[in-house]
């Protein structure tokens, strides 16, 4: 630069540092001490699809998306924001994950004149995550495979058998309706002497097919298969929810629905091996990825039946703890020695044969738990005597 | 119907619809059918009478079917019962009822027919 008069620098200057905050490749708002926004660079605008000029003027709270911890309205939180993942509303609605920091700006006399936000985009990130998540998900359900058929053959499996014994019990119903049929016309024709014995061969017919049982047992028939049917339908019901993916922003849920829904897929893996105790607590619905957490859940429970050898129990419980909704999953399997305790949060790391496991149940859950729902995944074990994982998830802002 | 000496068929299923659907079909062949609903209970039953066929799931609480085939092996076999086990499992685990002393075994979902035919045959043997 080439500078001649004071003027010329501070034209020069400002231009300059104008090109810079545009040139940024992290999205920058500048905010006035009202939360008002007086600057937005160019990666802002193409990140959140709005034009430019469009957000100048705006409060800042109208890139607040629910489920963010702290809201983008409370001036004295942003003055000194942890660096951590939020969420930005975009022009069109969606909510977009960003690693978000900000401070306060302050002029020579230490007042407040507002607000420097910056924040990365995380859109590929998450999209890779989620990926990594989804794959882990279908690799347990993979491991479940087993089960959930069996637990679709045995309904199906009755429902087959019952539908050949009803078209058995129809065919002899048609017999002897059909041998009713002969009585009509002898009675019709006023032949006594033919109705008689016409009448006996109806009643031996009853006798031969057991009529009376028949009778007794197609109603039951018919209610076992459709209980049966029903069973399948909620089966597919509770594998459908269990596959499906969260949408991007964090929405209310409840927990011990999850949690329900969840017991009812590992079913066939927990019903043999242990009493389930359920302890639902009044519990208020919360912020979360609930897909996410319902895997958290089914990595416990069947950790919970592995670990246990021979018979025992599962206690599930759900409960509110000062700001936190809390679920513990406890078993009373073989426990972990304090050496492996300490690693059954890396991935990869496993006690399971080939096969049984991925290594990464309880990585991935630490990572949903800790990371993207600001919780606590706590372990507590005692060899031989059993392991109780907690799951505390922050109610968090609405 | 059936013309076999001993027409008394024992159905082990935990699952009283499975066991039920088991029961009809076999009773139209001219069986007459009894219902455990586990592996112990099967083993009480089979001190007080001899069936000519047991029907055996494997996913059953308490004592499983492998439990009964290996406690079955373990002992003299009572009175020659054939045993037939019935699974919505999978294949694998059909096969290992077989290594475990199973004389036939059904893959759930089944046709009658093959029901029928299958306790038939266990049931002349005897």
């Amino acid at each position: 630069m080439s500078i001649n008069t004071n003027d010329e620098f501070l034209a020069k200057a400002g231009a300059y540092l104008q090109n810079a905050i545009h040139s940024m490749p992290l999205s920058l708002i500048l905010t006035d001490a009202d939360d008002i926004i007086r600057v937005v660079n160019r990666t802002t605008h193409s990140l959140l699809g709005f034009n430019q000029g469009e957000l100048v003027g705006q409060p800042l709270s109208i890139l607040h998306v629910k489920g963010n911890k702290d809201d983008l309205s409370n001036i004295d939180a942003l003055s000194n924001h942890d660096t951590q993942e939020i969420h930005y509303r975009s022009k069109n609605g969606d909510a977009i994950p960003v690693l978000f920091t900000s401070s306060a700006i302050y002029d020579d006399a230490e007042k407040l004149m507002g607000i420097v936000c910056i924040a990365q985009d995380l859109t590929a990130m998450r999209t890779l995550e989620t990926q990594l998540l989804q794959s882990e998900k279908m690799a347990s359900i993979g491991q479940l495979a087993a089960g959930v058929a069996h637990e679709i053959n045995n309904p199906m499996g009755f429902i087959y058998s019952n539908l050949g014994t009803l078209s058995e019990y129809i065919e002899d119903l048609t017999d002897i309706l059909s041998s009713y049929g002969d009585l009509d016309k002898a009675v019709a024709a006023g032949d006594l002497d033919k109705a008689r014995a016409q009448l006996e061969k109806v009643h031996a017919k009853k006798q031969s097919l057991d009529l009376d049982y028949l009778l007794d047992d197609i109603g039951q028939l018919i209610d076992e298969s459709r209980e049966g049917a029903d069973r399948v339908r909620k089966i597919v019901l509770n594998l459908k929810e269990f596959s499906h993916v969260d949408k991007e922003e964090k929405m209310p849920a409840n927990i011990n629905d999850g949690v329900e829904s969840t017991l009812n897929i590992v079913w066939n893996e927990l019903k043999y091996k242990a009493d389930v105790e359920r302890e639902y607590g009044d519990i208020p619905e919360v912020y979360c990825y609930i897909q996410e957490l319902n895997q958290v859940f089914m990595n416990l429970l069947v950790n919970a039946a592995h670990a246990i050898e021979g018979h025992g129990t599962i206690k599930v419980r759900t409960y509110c703890e000062e700001s936190s909704v809390c679920v513990s999953i406890a078993d009373t399997g073989k426990g972990m020695s304090a050496e492996v305790q300490k690693r059954i949060f890396e991935p990869f790391y496993t006690t399971k044969v080939v096969g049984e496991g991925t290594g990464l149940g309880l990585s991935i859950g630490y990572g949903i738990v800790v990371d993207k729902h600001g919780g606590q995944l706590l372990v507590d074990s005692s060899e031989g005597k059993g392991t109780t994982f907690t799951i505390k998830i922050p109610i968090g802002t609405v | 119907m059936t013309e076999c000496k001993n027409d008394r068929v024992l159905i082990v299923d935990d699952d009283l619809s499975s066991a039920h659907a088991i029961a009809r079909t076999l009773k139209r062949a001219g069986f007459a059918t009894e219902i455990a609903m586990d592996g112990f209970s099967a083993g009480a039953l089979l001190q007080s009478f001899v069936p000519a066929v047991m029907t055996l799931d494997l996913m059953m609480p308490g004592l499983n079917g492998h439990g009964v085939l290996q406690y079955m092996s373990e002992k003299e076999r009572i009175g020659e019962t054939g045993i037939l086990v019935i699974s919505g499992m999978p294949e694998e685990s059909l096969r290992t009822a077989l290594l475990q002393g199973a004389d036939d075994v059904l893959a759930k979902p089944y046709e009658n027919e093959f029901l029928i035919e299958k306790v038939v045959r266990l049931a002349r043997r005897t």
